[in-house]
């Protein structure tokens, strides 16, 4: 199964091999080329350069052609201000300014900056097509409302309702005509990022957003392809409602448990993704937060219906080495990223003599399994099956987090984390045994050892 | 006999890299801020962009770190949500006779 392949199937909700893992890269892309947000989001080469880019250094298994949710305002009239480290923001709402929703046109792929995502995406799914899962990115109707009309909407919901039932509609055709310019571009995804709806209640979302984004969906369907619909900020509230849309898939960012995503989109047969934590992890943090955090997700979304994400679209300046490092967890080879951050000149460790030990020795590799969930329940898996043996076995918990336990994990010839060694012998990583399994697996290790 | 007539200053705080969301929802609360000063009377107003989380720390009266927050008079008034004008207004003026 390839990256895409992948992607796709986690999408439909099937179990897959590994988790796939998509990292939404937008004007961060930008930054890996050596360009300002303001030059890469308007040319298609810098966009496609960027998008290859990333391909080469994250070894996704899919990647948005772009993540700018301004496109379509622009086009319909309102100004941009570009900045050189962010996405442009929306400075003027073209209904505030004299004009009425019958002056506007549903924008075409010759208007604003459209002959520039469709080029660039054109290009990118003639390169990458065949290989990973390409996300085009359409504004959800209702933040595309609220570029158009501004903060004045929340009051005209309540007083004059019709109007902005109006409004709405416009928006969602808006949405299935860019949406539709995506797809026969050659997306095989189309992602409705929507984040402003964090904003309402779940009675005003069920009137003024699901009849429209359940239509957008049906017709993402319609058009052979797959939906996601992405919401950051604190949607809790709103995630049943986003599931009653009938999306393939919800993203979200980290103001929700993941976990309390997975169970409410598995109740509706839907599958999720996210939420690898944007600011204090992929930004702030080290490649060890990185992995932490990555392991943390994928412990809870498992391997049916999961995608791993971060929360939203990756900043400017996020370390290259921090995305790297959740590729190495996705692709089992953290030892490579450990060994670089740890900077191990004059670190030593030595293993003990195992065949002349009288004990049994058990070498949990973990990052920290105070904090990082696959590992503490790696622990708990070692503790419950090697107390009964009592004396005859004992077990070390090695943290990554401190330098002998990398150079530890080195000598092993352990590649990934949480890994159970058993007299220096690899036996079972990342993959959590069952009590029988391991209590058998550490009597026979016992057993030789008192032949 | 009329309240003290109060004049706070409102700050704005984001991060200098926010995601798409807080960077829309930020420049939206601006507006809201500006529209209120526009229609009821001037008051200090501005924008922090913090470029670490280090500086968190140095931001009298933040309290919950969810952004865009705003701050009136040292005392957080939203954490990632807009501000309604009319709090706003009670926040910034005070109550008058």
């Amino acid at each position: 199964m390839n990256s895409k392949e992948l992607v796709m199937n986690a999408i439909h909700n099937k179990e897959v091999e590994r988790t796939p893992w998509v990292p939404f890269v937008g004007c961060h892309a930008a930054k890996l080329i050596g360009v300002t947000a303001t030059e890469f989001f308007r040319s298609a080469d810098l966009i496609y350069d960027g998008v290859m880019k990333a391909y080469e250094e994250y070894n996704p298994d899919g990647l948005p052609a772009l993540f700018d949710l301004q496109i379509e305002a622009e086009a319909l009239g309102c100004e941009l201000q570009y900045a050189d480290t962010n996405p442009p923001s929306v400075q003027t709402h073209i209904l505030e300014q004299g004009k009425t929703l019958d002056d506007l046109k549903i924008p075409t792929e010759k208007d604003g900056r459209f002959p520039v995502a469709l080029e660039s995406l054109r290009r990118i799914v003639a390169s990458l097509g065949d290989k990973i899962a390409i996300y085009g990115l359409i504004t959800g109707p209702f933040t595309l409302a609220l570029h158009l009309k501004g903060t004045d909407i929340f009051f005209a919901m309540y007083d004059n309702p019709e109007e902005t039932h109006k409004l709405m509609r416009f928006c969602t055709d808006v949405a299935k005509h860019t949406a539709k310019m995506y797809m026969d571009a050659g997306a095989d995804i189309i992602a409705v990022v929507d984040p402003m709806t964090s904003q309402i209640s779940p009675d005003t979302f069920h009137e003024f957003v699901t009849p429209y984004c359940t239509e957008i969906f049906e017709y993402i369907r319609e058009n052979g392809k797959a939906g996601s619909f992405f919401v950051c900020g604190n949607a809790k509230n709103n995630i049943e409602e986003m599931c009653s849309c009938k999306p393939e898939n919800v993203s979200i960012d980290e103001n929700i448990p993941l976990d309390y995503v997975r169970d409410v989109c598995r109740e509706h047969g839907i599958s999720f993704g996210g939420n690898i934590k944007l600011t204090l992890t992929i930004l702030f943090g080290s490649p060890t937060d990185n992995i932490q955090d990555a392991q943390n997700c994928m412990a809870i979304g498992g391997n049916k219906g999961f995608i791993l994400a971060p929360g939203c679209d990756i900043p400017f300046d996020a370390p290259a080495e921090n995305l790297k490092a959740v590729t190495s967890v996705v692709h089992g080879n953290i030892s490579d990223i450990v060994e670089d951050e740890s900077a191990l000149a004059g670190v030593e460790y030595e293993l003990p003599d195992y065949a002349n030990e009288k004990q049994v020795i058990m070498d949990v590799i973990t990052l920290d399994s105070e904090s990082c969930a696959p590992c503490q329940y790696m622990m708990e898996a070692v503790r419950t099956a090697a107390d009964p043996y009592g004396d005859k076995v004992k077990y070390i918990e090695h943290k990554i987090k401190d330098k002998e336990s990398v150079v530890c994990m080195m000598k092993l010839g352990v590649q990934n984390i949480p890994t159970i060694c058993i007299d220096g012998d690899v036996k079972y990583v990342s993959i959590i045994p069952d009590y029988q399994e391991l209590s058998d697996v550490i009597g026979e290790y016992v057993s030789r050892k008192e032949k | 006999m009329s309240a003290e007539k109060k004049n706070n200053e409102v700050v704005l705080v984001t991060l200098e890299q926010p995601c798409t969301a807080c960077l829309i929802a930020c420049r939206l609360t601006e507006e809201i801020i500006e529209k209120v000063r526009k229609r009821d009377g001037d008051f200090p107003f501005r924008i922090i962009r913090l470029k670490h989380i280090r500086e968190i720390k140095d931001v009298e009266g933040l309290e919950v770190e969810k952004f865009p927050a705003v701050i009136i008079d040292g005392e957080q008034v939203t954490a990632g949500t807009f501000p309604n004008p009319e709090m706003l207004k009670y926040y910034i003026y005070g109550e008058e006779s």
